[in-house]
């Protein structure tokens, strides 16, 4: 790694882009059923594929139940077909006043060597197309990619939910001091709060209809109520911070009123995109824009955002990108560029602690 | 996977695929040895935007083609073989950390025999154990394929029975694994490796053949006293590459272009740990210890045995919200310097989590780091000790035994740029007794060493005898209780221009000589009073210079790490200052605020009682505690057999003979051809 050829992570905001997002199932969910197919155009509650979690089967011994000699004595004593469904207390095979019954409700998977195997009812999940878009690509066995354009700003946390709902700007006395009298516009409404979210405005969601929230940070201690919570949460900063960035207040500020989709997916090793709202905006007629650039290399006179270990950011431009590593007051000695921060201050930061907003 | 063998093996490329950074290295055959030339580290690219680890791949590649002016890349793919005018290289490997690790069930007849050799087989590869079966707990067959199923694994490891023994146990676990499978969809069948009785070997893969992907390898426990893991640990890694090719699809052409697929690098760990520990002149304890951002692995020889433990909830970026949740909020807050309140601790875990490549940009947060970091490093040693010695009891009480070789790996501990501050950190989380050789792997050599090991040992024997990692230097830690600011070492240097340098060390502190890189030096270091020093009471080595010169370490073992915050602040800071050479980091007076009770946890129960105020005395010199909270019960043992390289000296005041000690040979360097030996020894870990 140098400092000469730097490729920073990105975090984007981005007012038109292409957005292209999977739409899996997942992880652990199986049995995949596609609801759509390549070059279907899709709306944000079309629901995409369809799917199961494995649920339990129960073996039912019938050589034992029904005191065969043979296995295959009791294909002539079946009243079902693996692939059918049964009914608890359903009898499935019968010899005399001897038989076999289904102990649940569910499907007949498999029936050999003089046993019936059958699988419990499972647990259904849908996944919705959550934006306006075209279905790009296909996997028969997880699901689609869907292809949209639209303003985009991704977030450092979300609490694993989506929803969709119109921007609006929390009242003026903030989340906290709205309680009962936060209005009726509110309600299906993405509140974004300048302030550090607490669990009374997580509260909200329940007591006042809210689809969704965007905040700068919350104390982590909140985590286990932001994960309960009904409606997605996304953190744009971090945890601890309650100072939003400008630059990501007045790129939120342009969107208010607008319909978005709050897709708060919890950051993880395997996740495909970060947590981040996006806003299906109208398209010119021509001149539509690229995917954001993975190609992005710090230069001098960049816009970047600054992350610092709080939790919180600055922006800043790129004035310089030194060749040797740069010893902070802390004793690190580590690659740095040279940036002017908003506030006009000049200082190395570490490369490691740059991020783009895309382009 | 290419298995083409190179004609000829001039050059290799090797690259590391981490979670935070993909790391790329060129090795070339110069004067006849293999020499280190070049490496590189980039930004992981694996996942979000580019989910793609190829684009880092190619940055790293045309970056180290610029600095050791080779062409590397042609389009998108490694030019293999190396073509004439320095292009391409002949051989190109490729490890990895990346991603989740593999789900595992593991079946077996006995928990105590197959079972277990079947688990002490996953160390070494990114496997994550959801389920274990075995006959013994008589289970009902709908029960056991419930098991299966719900656990939602990528892998099914059978095994079981003795070679030549009852093969009906076995093929009832196999028909009732082959059962569960059937009623999952095709797409989501795990794979399964056999390395049970042999003589189902073949039946069980016909079995599998048309259901999934079937590995196998000889029995693990071919008979009640012999284990043999090897092979089936080798089986796991072509699980590991490839899960990984079908998890994430940008992995498939990186494993197509390399000789041996994607290996997980934490098999190379065990393989040169075990390398190192039976290649030392005299047997040698050796660790190497790599704490990344997801996941962390402990590769140590012990006594001549030699295992890997691997945490995939350990680090210090991904994983520092589980590591956290793992060693309490005491653990960490025990190295602080400062009054911190859980949700400070917290939020830095959690905003780690979120941004794992940040680097701490105040002292502060620093502090915060580096006390994850140590307590990451102190998880790994407590969790991998019951290893090293079976039979006996597990737990931190037992004594450490010496480490007389001890490399550190992962961003947090390789990448501080300040060689001091890296030693540092090793000595206060690991705290090694005697004369220990510190060393990084900054570069990622060991995870291409254990790659390169499978098709040229020579090569690996060659790296390693040319210090191609980095060497920290030296360091004699004194076991006892040394009393702060009364002499505790005496210290005699002998450079090589016959220059004496004699120094009295003072307890509590980290001291340190700057020897030049590679500068060989005689040290002699007297423990005074009743300290003890490899439990002898002063050593003569031979060593070499390392970029943190000449360590020696008169705090104490255990650290006497101040349990009262005031106090802790002034020592902390102070061991910065000695470890770095810098001025000492004042801690802000506002930073020692008491933080009020409620916001504090309650210690855990396993955690040391704090003294009372009332019965702490502290030194104002160091601000350390005349109570202090030992951090574990490690106490160093005789030391017979130490290392190869220590002379015993006679106790202060004895008569030491004029004549010069006869010094050990010293290391090739890397023109030089190395010894057969050491590339037979490898070849028999890898046989």
């Amino acid at each position: 790694m140098t400092s000469a050829t730097y490729y920073p992570d990105q975090r984007q905001m981005l007012p038109l882009t292409l957005i292209r997002r999977e739409r899996m199932l997942p992880d652990g969910a199986g049995n995949a059923h596609l609801e759509t197919s390549i070059g279907a155009r899709v709306g944000l509650r079309d629901i995409l594929v369809k799917g199961a979690y494995p649920a339990p089967v129960h073996l039912l011994d019938g050589m034992e139940l029904l005191r065969l000699r043979r296995a295959s004595d009791l294909t002539d004593l079946l009243s079902v077909v693996a692939g059918d469904r049964v009914e608890a207390g359903q009898v499935v095979a019968r010899k005399g006043r001897r038989k076999v019954q289904s102990p649940v409700a569910g499907m007949v998977t498999l029936i050999e060597h003089g046993r019936i195997l059958i699988e419990e009812d499972p647990a259904m999940v849908e996944v919705t197309a959550g934006v306006n878009g075209q279905v790009l690509e296909v996997d028969p066995t997880r699901g689609v990619v869907v292809e949209t354009y639209g303003a985009l700003l991704q977030g450092v946390w979300g609490n694993g939910k989506r929803a969709l709902g119109s921007l609006r700007f929390e009242p003026n006395a903030g989340l906290d001091g709205a309680g009962d009298a936060l209005g009726i516009g509110y309600r299906g409404a993405i509140i974004v709060t300048k302030r550090r979210l607490k669990a009374a405005g997580i509260a909200l969601m329940e007591s006042q209809g809210v689809a969704g929230l965007i905040a700068p940070g919350m104390e982590s201690g909140l985590l286990e109520t932001a994960l309960l919570a009904p409606g997605p949460i996304l953190l744009l900063e971090g945890f601890g911070t309650a100072r939003l960035n400008p630059s990501l207040l007045q790129f939120l500020a342009d969107l208010e009123g607008k319909q978005a989709t709050l897709d708060a997916a919890v950051p993880s090793l395997t996740a495909p995109h970060r947590p981040e709202v996006i806003v299906n905006v109208p398209l010119p007629a021509i001149d539509r824009p690229a995917p954001p650039s993975v190609q992005l290399a710090l230069q001098a006179g960049m816009p970047v955002r600054v992350m610092r270990s709080d939790g919180s950011s600055i922006s800043g431009q790129i004035l310089a990108l030194p060749e040797d590593p740069q010893v902070l007051e802390n004793g690190l000695r580590v690659l740095c560029a040279q940036v002017e921060l908003i506030t006009g201050e000049r200082m190395p930061i570490p490369l490691a602690n740059i991020e783009v907003f895309g382009r | 996977m290419s298995q083409t063998a190179a004609p000829q093996m001039n050059s290799i490329v090797a690259a590391d695929f981490g979670n935070v950074r993909t790391r790329a290295l060129i090795i070339e055959l110069v004067e006849g040895a293999y020499t280190l030339i070049s490496s590189v580290n980039e930004p992981s690219t694996h996942a979000f935007p580019a989910n793609d680890p190829g684009v880092a791949l190619l940055r790293a590649l045309t970056r180290l083609g610029d600095i050791s002016n080779r062409r590397l890349v042609g389009g998108d793919r490694v030019i293999t073989p190396e073509q004439p005018n320095r292009v391409g290289a002949d051989v190109f490997v490729a490890t990895s950390s990346v991603g989740r690790p593999l789900r595992t069930v593991v079946l077996g007849l006995m928990p105590d025999y197959s079972l277990a050799s079947a688990i002490r087989a996953t160390a070494g590869t990114y496997v994550s154990i959801v389920e274990t079966l075995t006959l013994e707990e008589a289970l009902h067959t709908g029960e056991t394929i419930n098991r299966i199923r719900l656990a939602r694994p990528d892998l099914l490891f059978i095994t079981g029975g003795i070679d030549g023994g009852a093969v009906k146990p076995v093929r009832y676990l196999a028909e009732t694994a082959a059962l569960a499978l059937r009623l999952m969809p095709p797409a989501e069948r795990p794979m399964v490796l056999y390395a049970g009785n042999a003589s189902l070997t073949g039946e069980i893969e016909e079995r599998f053949f048309e259901l999934t992907t079937v590995f196998t390898a000889p029995n693990v426990r071919a008979n009640a006293r012999r284990e043999t893991i090897a092979p089936a640990q080798l089986q796991l890694a072509a699980a590991f590459d490839s899960i990984t090719e079908k998890r994430a699809h940008g992995f498939m052409p990186v494993g197509e272009q390399s000789r041996s697929g994607v290996l997980p690098n934490a098999q190379s760990y065990q393989l040169i740990a075990d390398f190192l520990g039976q290649s030392a002149k005299a047997r040698q304890n050796v660790m190497i210890l790599d704490v990344g951002s997801a996941t962390s692995t402990l590769a140590a020889s012990v006594r001549g045995r030699a295992g890997a433990t691997i945490r995939t909830d350990i680090g210090v970026g991904h994983s520092a919200a589980s590591l956290l949740a793992e060693v309490g909020l005491e653990a960490v807050r025990a190295w602080l310097p400062f009054a911190a309140s859980d949700n400070e601790i917290r939020d830095y875990a959690f905003n780690k989590a979120a941004r794992p490549a940040q680097i701490p940009d105040s002292v502060r947060t620093l502090y915060f780091e580096h006390a994850l970091l140590r307590a990451a490093m102190r998880l790994m040693l407590n969790v991998s000790r019951p290893n090293w010695s079976p039979e006996r009891l597990p737990g931190p009480h037992r004594p450490l035994p010496p480490f007389g070789r001890i490399v550190g790996a992962g961003g947090a501990l390789a990448g501080t740029g300040r060689p001091g501050m890296a030693a540092m950190l090793l000595l206060d989380a690991l705290q090694p007794a005697g004369v220990t050789r510190l060393e990084l792997d900054a570069d990622a050599l060991i995870p291409a060493l254990g790659a390169i090991a499978r098709f040229n040992p020579q090569a690996v024997v060659q790296l390693l005898d040319q210090r191609g990692l980095d060497l920290l230097g030296t360091c004699f830690s004194l076991s006892g209780h040394p009393k702060l600011d009364k002499p505790a070492a005496s210290v005699r240097i002998k450079l090589p221009d016959g220059e004496i340098v004699r120094a009295t060390v003072p307890g509590g502190q980290i001291w340190r000589y700057p020897l030049g890189l590679g500068v060989r030096a005689q040290v002699e270091v007297r423990a005074l009073g009743r300290l003890k020093i490899g439990g002898k009471s002063g050593v003569r080595v031979q060593v070499v210079g390392g970029a943190a010169g000449i360590i020696v370490d008169t705090r104490g073992r255990p650290l006497p790490l101040a349990a009262d915050v005031q106090a802790r602040a002034a020592q902390v800071a102070a061991w910065y200052a000695q470890a770095t050479g810098d001025s000492i980091r004042e801690i802000q007076t506002e930073w020692l605020e008491e933080i009020p009770a409620e916001i504090v946890a309650d210690p855990p129960a396993d955690q040391p009682p704090v003294m009372s105020k009332k019965s702490r005395k502290k030194d104002k010199s160091t601000g350390a505690s005349a109570n202090p909270t030992p951090l574990s019960d490690d106490l160093l043992p005789a030391l017979e057999d130490l290392m190869a390289e220590p002379i015993a000296l006679p106790p202060p005041g004895a008569k030491s003979s004029a004549a010069p000690e006869a010094l050990p040979p010293p290391r090739t360097k890397s023109s030089a051809a190395p010894a057969q030996e050491p590339v037979d020894d490898l070849r028999n870990l890898l046989s």
